[in-house]
């Protein structure tokens, strides 16, 4: 049985071959278009979350605040399981810090004492490694919601507008890339059974004559579901190789510019797991098309018009 | 074997195929079905291997009520007759042999029984020496004889024959009659649709007539 249906899917190779080949290409790229969505969407999330773990929040103290105070806030602080570091830059840290930062740019700035006196004291506040990148603007927020409602803290900063609109821009990424998957999936699909159909015309006497000796509308079926599995698991599989060829000489090529902005050592092709299951996913498309036109197929389909 | 009991087809139109027809075919028997195009022959053999069913009435072969049948078991019935048409329908990329074996295949046999039966049919019809032959590669009468043998290889009760020596010279035709004849004899109740008439008085055997679908001889 095995063996005929192998037999069938090979005798329709031979007969349709310049559509299946065309076939395989068109999937190919749909396939294609997906991964590298996938992979671009996968990477720019890393980045977010290596810029992310860079994310710093400064608490800036009133004048005023009490030593007691400013270790009270501390504690609290720390309590919160999300908070990795918290480190007290007194008023002088900060700006001997100033000064070392300034001294080239504005030196006559430095003679002001006045002006220097308007440095706060203040609490550089890092979240634990263990939070999730794309986790972070929510935790500062929160977190900053909280601080700015202590008498001692007069302001709190950590970037976030910069931070809001890149996580926006990652999002709206994202949902673009699932749109443009489910679009060129659909696309793939809609080929994929015409193809399958195709092939059903071309062999309606074939079909006509099992109806007639009594094959069962399943086992009709069968040899067209796994011409179009193989051919999705062949296109899923061209797909995941050539994206990683190009993914190889992409970063090959800007190796250097991705050092310098210490990339990487940090963008990656996907993952085992996600290959075998995007394979999967595109051999089980491949299937699903075929149903759709062989489900025709029952009860004397072919040998009903003769 | 095969009984039709006040059985009506009527096709969207209307269009009346078959009109109240009543017959009775015991097992083993030969009969012709005769009747001009149109008459409802085709009809009557497409719910006989229950490619259709009858607007009303009963149509039953070796006690199987085919308006009963859901799809598995239509299959399972086809196992059961075999079908012979005037343009053969055989598959032009497979052997006479593999074209032979292919009900026994659907069957799920052994591959070893499967040539053993195979090679037995191809004697009775005389076809061993073209078994590895491809049917566009042998005349018109191997290639219904390659049909006959692929209807009875199975051994089914019922064989039913739609014009089969339509295409056929007299010779020829003559030759696939006696073979119908021999399967006949052996237990399998034969039913057969012609235009030949000639040929049905020929055969002394007992005859049906149709026309405008109604059963109009019976002798």
């Amino acid at each position: 049985m095995i063996r005929s249906v192998f037999e069938q899917r090979l005798s329709s190779l031979k007969q349709n071959w310049p559509l299946q080949f065309s076939t395989l290409v068109v999937v190919t790229s749909c396939y294609l278009v997906v991964i590298i969505s996938f992979l671009l969407s996968q990477n720019l999330q890393k980045i977010l979350t290596l810029w992310g773990n860079d994310l710093q929040m400064t608490v800036y103290l009133n004048e005023e605040s009490e030593p007691s105070e400013v270790q009270l806030l501390q504690e609290k602080i720390r309590e919160n399981k999300n908070v990795g570091r918290v480190k007290l830059i007194t008023k002088e840290e900060a700006l001997k810090e100033f000064r070392g930062q300034m001294a080239s740019y504005a030196p006559d700035l430095l003679t002001h004492g006045d002006i220097l006196n308007l440095i706060p004291a203040s609490l550089q506040i890092s979240l634990s490694e263990s939070t999730a990148g794309m986790e972070h603007l929510k935790i500062l927020d929160a977190l900053a919601s909280v601080l700015k409602s202590e008498e001692i803290v007069s302001e709190v900063s950590y970037g976030q507008d910069w931070v809001k609109k890149y996580s926006q821009l990652i999002f709206y990424f994202q949902r673009a890339c699932e749109a443009i998957g489910i679009i060129i999936l659909g696309a793939a699909l809609f080929v994929l059974s015409n193809v399958i159909r195709a092939s059903v015309q071309s062999r309606r006497q074939e079909i006509e004559v099992l109806e007639l000796i009594g094959a069962m509308p399943s086992m009709i079926r069968l040899p067209f579901l796994v011409e179009g599995a193989s051919i999705g698991f062949l296109s899923s599989v061209l797909a995941v190789t050539i994206s990683y060829l190009m993914y190889s000489g992409i970063t090959g090529m800007f190796e250097k510019q991705l050092q310098f902005l210490q990339l990487s050592g940090h963008l990656s092709f996907i993952n085992t797991l996600v290959i075998i299951f995007f394979c999967s996913i595109g051999t089980g498309l491949g299937a699903i098309g075929s149903y759709l036109c062989v489900r025709q197929i029952n009860d004397g389909w072919a040998a009903k018009s003769l | 074997m095969i009984e039709f009991s006040h059985v009506y087809k009527t096709y969207p139109g209307p269009v009346h195929a078959l009109k109240n027809i009543d017959l009775k075919i015991a097992k083993g028997e030969f009969v012709f079905l005769t009747g001009p195009s149109g008459a409802g022959k085709t009809s009557l053999f497409k719910m006989i291997s229950a490619f259709d069913v009858a607007t009303s009435g009963l149509v039953q072969v070796a006690g199987i009520d085919l308006s009963r049948l859901n799809e598995n078991k239509v299959a399972e019935y086809r196992r059961k007759i075999g079908v012979v048409f005037q343009d053969f329908r055989l598959l032009k990329d497979r052997t006479i042999f593999e074209n032979i074996a292919l009900p026994l295949q659907i069957r799920g046999d052994r591959s070893q029984q499967i040539q053993r039966r195979v090679q037995e049919v191809l004697e009775q019809v005389g076809l061993s020496h073209k078994y590895d032959q491809f049917p566009d590669f042998v005349s018109g009468g191997e290639q219904q004889r390659t049909a006959i043998a692929r209807a009875i290889v199975h051994q089914p009760g019922v064989l039913i024959a739609d014009e089969p020596t339509g295409n056929l010279d007299p010779k020829l035709s003559e030759e696939i009659m006696d073979l119908l004849e021999r399967v006949c004899s052996q237990g399998t109740t034969v039913f057969v649709a012609t235009h030949d008439q000639e040929m049905v008085r020929r055969r002394k055997k007992r005859r049906v007539d149709l026309k405008d679908g109604l059963l109009v001889g019976d002798q």
